[in-house]
C-alpha cells in the first residue's frame, strides 16, 4: 500500500475523530471567504473609499481569523499526534520508516485540509447569499446588495488556507520523522520540569498590565496620542499577560503549595498539583485565551453598541431636513412660500446665528481646529437650537463669564480630543473651556461641518461678536425630507446654490460603515470565541490524556468517583475559567477606553456581552470538564 | 488469632463463554492479624490477580473475600474508594507516585482525601517518615530519588492511613538488592511496630525469606506452604528446596 491509499484509509478511519476540527476549520473558510467576498462588493468599495477603517476593519477581522485557525489547528494536531503515537510505535516497530509515517501522516493532514477548503468553500457560498441578507437587514436600507461568487476571495481562500495546511502537514511530518520510539511507547509518562520561579517577571507581569489599564483609561486625562496610547496599552496588557500566567502564577501556585492549610483539603492538592505542573507548557495557551477572550468580548461588545452609536451619529450629522445661509429677510420669506407651495410640510425653521472666528490655544500645541476657523455661539442660540430639535439634556451646560463650552464638529466620529480646562484667546479675550460637549448643530454640511463650536455666556458673545459678520444658517424641518430634490431645486434659484444644504444623503454612508462594522464586529466575535473555547478543549483534553496514568493510580490508592469529578472540575476551572476572567477584565478596560474616545456609554452593551459570554463559557466548561472526567476515569477503567 | 483476611473458594475467569480461562482455581487463604506473607509461584501462575482480587482492585468471578469482616465483593462504588481509603494500603512494583507532587504531598494524598485536618496529616506524615528513614527527603520531587527511596515514601503513602493490611505486588521488582533488602527491612519493621498485615507478592526467594509465611501458587491453586521459625537463611534454603519439588524452573525464582 502506498503512503497516499494509506492515509486515505486512515483519513476514512478517524473521520469520526476528526468531526469537531473539520466543523471548526470548514466554519472559518466560509467566513474568511465572505469577509473577502464583502471587500470585492462594490457596496462595500463605495465606503472603504470614503473609510479607509472599513476595509482596515475587515482586513484585520480576516487575518486574526486566519491567525485562530492556525492556532486552533496547531493545538488540535498535537492532541492527535499524542493520541496517535502508540500507532506511530506500532508501525516502526512493523519496520516502517520515520519519514513515511511523516508522509502518512502528513498527506492525511493535506486530505483534512483540503476537506476543509472544498466544503468550507461550496458552504462559504450558500452562506454568502445570507451573510449578505443580514448585512442589509442590519444596514436598515433598502439597499439591494448585489449577491455575485467571488472569484477572487475564492483564490485567495485557496491560497492562504492551502498554505497553511501544507505549513502545518510539514510540521507534523518533522515531528513524526524526529521522534523516537521509546518516547512513543510512553506517550503518556512524558515528564515535565517544574516552572521555574521568576519574581521579577512574575512582578512586571502585574505592572505592565496595570500600567496599560492606566494608559488606556487616562487616554483622554493625559491628552494621549490616539494610536500611540492604543498600540502602548495593547503592547503592555498582551506582554503583561504572558508574563502573569508564566511567572506570577507559577509564584502563586508555589506559595499554594508550599502552604499545607490551603492545599492539605479533599481534591485540592491534586488539582493544584496538577495545573502548576503543567503551567510551564500551558502558560502560552493560557495567556493567547485571556487574550483572544478579550478580544472577542470588546469586539462583541462594541459591535452591539454600533447599533446605538449610529442612532446618535444620525442626529448629530443630520439634525434637519435641510438648511441654508441667509441674512436676508426677503429670501426668508421666500423660501417658506416656496415650501408651502410644495407637497411638504413646514414643521419649522430656527435661524441660528453665530460667527466664524479664530480660537489661540494658551499653552496647547495640539492643532484643534480645522483650517483654524471655529464655530462661536452663544449659549441661548444652542439652546433654542436644542429645544427646537427636541434634544434633550439633562445636565446645565450654561458657561459662565469667563467659561466656554467646546462641541466637537459634526464629522467628527471619534477621537480621543480632551481639551477641558484649556485656556483659549477668542480675540484677545480669555477663557476656560468648563465642559467638552456632544451634540448636534451644523450637521455635516460643507465647510461648516468640519468645524468646532465653540459656546459663550450671551454677554461675553456680544462682547466678541463686534467687529464680525454674523452668519446665519436657517434650519428647517419639514415632512417627508428624503423626497425633497425637487424642493430643494427650487429654493436654489432664490438662495445662492451653495448656501443651500439639502438633507445630507452622506450621513448614510457613515451609518452605513458603522453598521457593517456593527455586523462584521458580531459574526467575528462569535467565530473567535468559538474558536478559541474549541482550541482550549482540545488542548485540555492532551491534558487529560497525559493523567490517565496519574489517575489510575489514585483510583487505586483510594479516589472516589465524585473526586475524580470534583479534582477535574476544580483543575478544568483554573486553566479554563481563569484565563476566561482575565480576558473579561481586559474586555472592561478596552471597552472604558473606547468609551471615551467614541464619547458614548457602553455600559448596556457590556452587560450583555459580558453575561452572554460566561454562558458560553459555562456551557463549554461543563462540555470540557465531563469529557475529561470520562477520559481519565472511564477509559482508564478498562485497563486498571 | 483473629483471621484479617479469609478468602474462601475464590474463582477467576478471563475471557467469554467458549473461550474462557481459569486463572484462579477454588483458592482458599487465612491471614492473621499482623501476619506477614508472601505469595510465590512462577509467571502465570495466577499471583498478581490473586492480589488484585484481594485487594478490591479486581473482582472474583465467584468465591468469597473478607477483609476486616467486610465482604469486598458487595462493596458498592463510593465504599469501595472509601474501604481503600482506610482499610487498605498498596504498594507497587513502579512505586506509582505522583511525578508532580513532592514526597510529602504524595504521602499526605490519601489523607487529603480524607479531609484530614492539617496537623494531624503533617504529625503521621513526620512519625512515619522518621519510621522508614526518609524524613530528609520530604520536601524533593520523585525523580531526585532512588529507586529504594521512592519505595519507601510509596510504603510511607500505604501506612498513613494506618491500613489493617498493606497489599504489595513485587515490591522490590524494580530495585537492585540492596535496596530490596532496605525496602524488606521496613516491612519487617513496620510489621512489628504497627501490627500491620502484610500480603506481598513476589517471585523473588530473598524477598520471601523475610516473610512469617510463604504461600506457593501453581496454576492456579496453592500447592505448598512454609512457616519462617525466624532465621532468614534457613527460610531461603527451604523456600529454594521447595520450588526444586515443585519442579518449577528454579532458576527463575530466585
Amino acid at each position: 500500500m502506498n503512503s497516499f491509499k494509506l492515509s486515505l484509509k486512515l483519513f476514512k478511519d478517524n473521520i469520526k475523530v476528526y468531526k469537531l476540527y473539520l466543523l471548526i476549520t470548514i466554519v472559518s473558510v466560509a467566513t474568511f471567504y465572505n469577509f473577502l467576498a464583502i471587500g470585492d462588493n462594490e457596496a462595500f468599495i463605495a465606503i472603504s473609499e470614503r473609510f479607509q477603517a472599513a476595509s482596515v476593519a475587515s482586513l484585520s477581522c480576516g487575518f486574526i481569523l486566519v491567525c485562530t485557525v492556525i492556532y486552533f489547528i496547531f493545538n488540535a494536531d498535537e492532541f492527535f499526534l499524542l493520541n496517535r503515537q502508540r500507532e506511530t510505535a506500532l508501525y516502526m516497530l512493523m519496520g516502517v520508516t520515520q519519514s513515511k509515517i511523516g508522509q502518512v501522516f502528513a498527506i492525511e493532514s493535506l486530505l483534512l485540509g483540503a476537506t476543509s477548503i472544498c466544503s468550507g468553500l461550496v458552504f462559504a457560498v450558500i452562506l454568502s447569499k445570507l451573510f449578505f441578507m443580514l448585512l442589509a437587514k442590519s444596514i436598515l436600507l433598502n439597499v439591494e446588495i448585489p449577491f455575485k461568487i467571488s472569484l477572487n476571495a475564492i483564490f485567495i481562500v485557496i491560497i492562504v488556507f492551502s498554505c497553511i495546511f501544507v505549513i502545518l502537514g510539514y510540521k507534523k511530518y518533522r515531528v513524526v520523522k524526529k521522534s523516537k520510539l521509546i518516547d512513543m511507547i510512553n506517550a503518556t509518562k512524558e515528564k515535565e520540569d517544574l516552572p521555574k520561579l521568576r519574581c521579577f517577571k512574575g512582578i512586571l507581569g502585574v505592572l505592565l498590565i496595570l500600567f496599560g489599564y492606566l494608559v488606556g483609561i487616562m487616554i483622554k486625562t493625559w491628552e494621549l496620542d490616539l494610536l500611540f496610547s492604543s498600540m502602548t496599552a495593547l503592547l503592555c496588557v498582551s506582554i503583561g499577560t504572558y508574563f502573569f500566567f508564566g511567572s506570577f502564577m507559577s509564584i502563586v501556585f508555589n506559595k499554594m503549595i508550599k502552604n499545607k492549610n490551603i492545599v492539605y483539603k479533599n481534591v485540592r492538592l491534586v488539582s493544584i498539583s496538577n495545573v502548576y505542573f503543567r503551567l510551564k507548557g500551558n502558560y502560552r495557551n493560557l495567556a493567547m485565551t485571556a487574550i483572544l477572550c478579550a478580544a472577542a468580548i470588546t469586539a462583541f461588545g462594541v459591535s452591539l453598541s454600533f447599533e446605538s452609536v449610529a442612532q446618535k451619529e444620525i442626529i448629530k450629522q443630520a439634525p434637519y431636513s435641510f438648511s441654508y445661509e441667509s441674512n436676508d429677510e426677503k429670501s426668508k420669506e421666500k423660501v417658506v412660500g416656496i415650501i408651502n407651495e410644495s407637497n411638504h410640510k413646514l414643521i419649522g425653521i430656527n435661524e441660528n446665528k453665530f460667527i466664524l472666528g479664530k480660537v489661540d490655544y494658551i499653552n496647547y500645541p495640539r492643532k484643534v481646529d480645522y483650517n483654524n476657523q471655529a464655530i462661536i455661539i452663544s449659549h441661548s442660540t444652542l439652546k433654542k437650537n436644542l429645544e427646537f430639535l427636541n434634544y434633550k439634556r439633562t445636565d446645565n451646560i450654561k458657561p459662565k463669564g469667563g467659561q466656554a463650552v467646546f462641541i466637537i464638529s459634526a464629522t467628527t466620529l471619534a477621537s480621543p480630543l480632551n481639551v477641558l480646562k484649556k485656556e483659549i484667546k477668542i480675540k484677545n479675550r480669555e477663557y476656560v473651556i468648563k465642559k467638552q460637549e456632544d451634540v448636534p448643530f451644523t450637521g455635516i454640511i460643507e465647510k461648516l461641518g468640519k468645524k468646532n463650536i465653540y459656546v459663550l455666556g450671551d454677554d461675553e458673545y456680544k462682547k466678541v461678536k463686534e467687529g464680525f459678520n454674523e452668519t446665519s444658517l436657517n434650519c428647517v424641518q419639514i415632512s417627508k425630507d428624503k423626497e425633497a430634490d425637487q424642493l430643494i431645486s427650487n429654493i436654489r434659484e432664490v438662495i445662492p446654490k451653495d448656501k443651500v444644504y439639502p438633507h445630507i444623503n452622506e450621513y448614510t454612508w457613515d451609518y452605513y460603515a458603522i453598521e457593517i462594522f456593527h455586523f462584521l464586529g458580531l459574526v467575528m466575535s462569535i467565530i473567535f470565541i468559538l474558536s478559541t473555547f474549541s482550541t482550549i478543549y482540545f488542548k485540555i483534553l492532551k491534558d487529560a490524556f497525559m493523567d490517565k496514568e496519574q489517575y489510575k493510580t489514585l483510583k487505586k490508592i483510594g479516589m472516589s468517583k465524585a473526586q475524580v469529578e470534583k479534582s477535574v472540575h476544580v483543575q478544568v476551572g483554573i486553566s479554563f475559567i481563569l484565563p476566561g476572567s482575565v480576558g473579561m477584565l481586559h474586555s472592561i478596560i478596552a471597552m472604558k477606553m473606547l468609551e471615551q474616545i467614541m464619547n458614548f456609554s457602553f455600559n448596556t452593551q457590556l452587560v450583555v456581552a459580558l453575561c452572554l459570554y460566561s454562558i458560553t463559557m459555562t456551557l463549554f466548561y461543563f462540555f470540557i470538564s465531563n469529557n475529561y472526567v470520562k477520559m481519565v476515569y472511564e477509559e482508564g477503567e478498562n485497563n486498571a | 488469632m483473629r483471621k484479617i483476611v479469609r478468602v474462601s473458594r475464590l474463582i477467576k475467569e478471563y475471557g467469554r463463554l467458549t473461550n474462557k480461562h481459569k486463572v484462579l482455581k477454588e483458592v482458599d487463604l487465612e491471614v492473621n492479624e499482623g501476619e506477614f506473607i508472601s505469595i510465590m509461584g512462577p509467571s502465570g501462575s495466577g499471583k498478581t490477580t490473586f492480589l488484585n482480587v484481594m485487594s478490591t482492585i479486581d473482582k472474583a468471578t465467584s468465591g468469597e473475600v473478607l477483609i476486616d469482616g467486610k465482604d469486598v465483593n458487595s462493596l458498592k462504588e463510593n465504599e469501595l474508594a472509601r474501604f481503600r481509603r482506610d482499610v487498605i494500603g498498596f504498594v507497587f512494583q513502579d512505586f506509582n507516585l505522583l511525578d508532580n507532587m513532592t514526597i510529602r504531598d504524595n504521602i499526605a494524598l490519601p489523607l487529603t482525601l480524607n479531609n484530614e485536618k492539617v496537623e494531624i496529616i503533617l504529625e503521621k506524615i513526620n512519625k512515619f517518615t522518621k519510621l522508614l528513614g526518609i524524613e530528609k527527603h520530604l520536601d524533593k520531587y520523585p525523580y531526585e530519588l532512588s529507586g529504594g527511596q521512592k519505595q519507601r515514601a510509596a510504603i510511607c503513602r500505604a501506612l498513613i492511613t494506618s491500613p489493617k493490611v498493606i497489599f504489595a505486588d513485587e515490591p522490590t521488582g524494580a530495585l537492585d538488592s540492596k535496596a530490596a533488602i532496605e525496602v524488606l527491612e521496613c516491612f519487617v519493621n513496620i510489621n512489628k511496630s504497627c501490627n500491620t498485615t502484610i500480603i506481598m507478592v513476589s517471585h523473588d526467594a530473598r524477598a520471601s525469606s523475610y516473610a512469617d509465611r510463604v504461600m506457593f501458587l501453581k496454576d492456579g491453586s496453592i500447592s505448598g506452604e512454609l512457616d519462617s521459625n525466624g532465621d532468614k537463611s534457613e527460610m531461603f534454603k527451604k523456600i529454594l528446596n521447595m520450588i526444586a519439588m515443585m519442579g518449577g524452573d528454579s532458576d527463575e525464582l530466585i
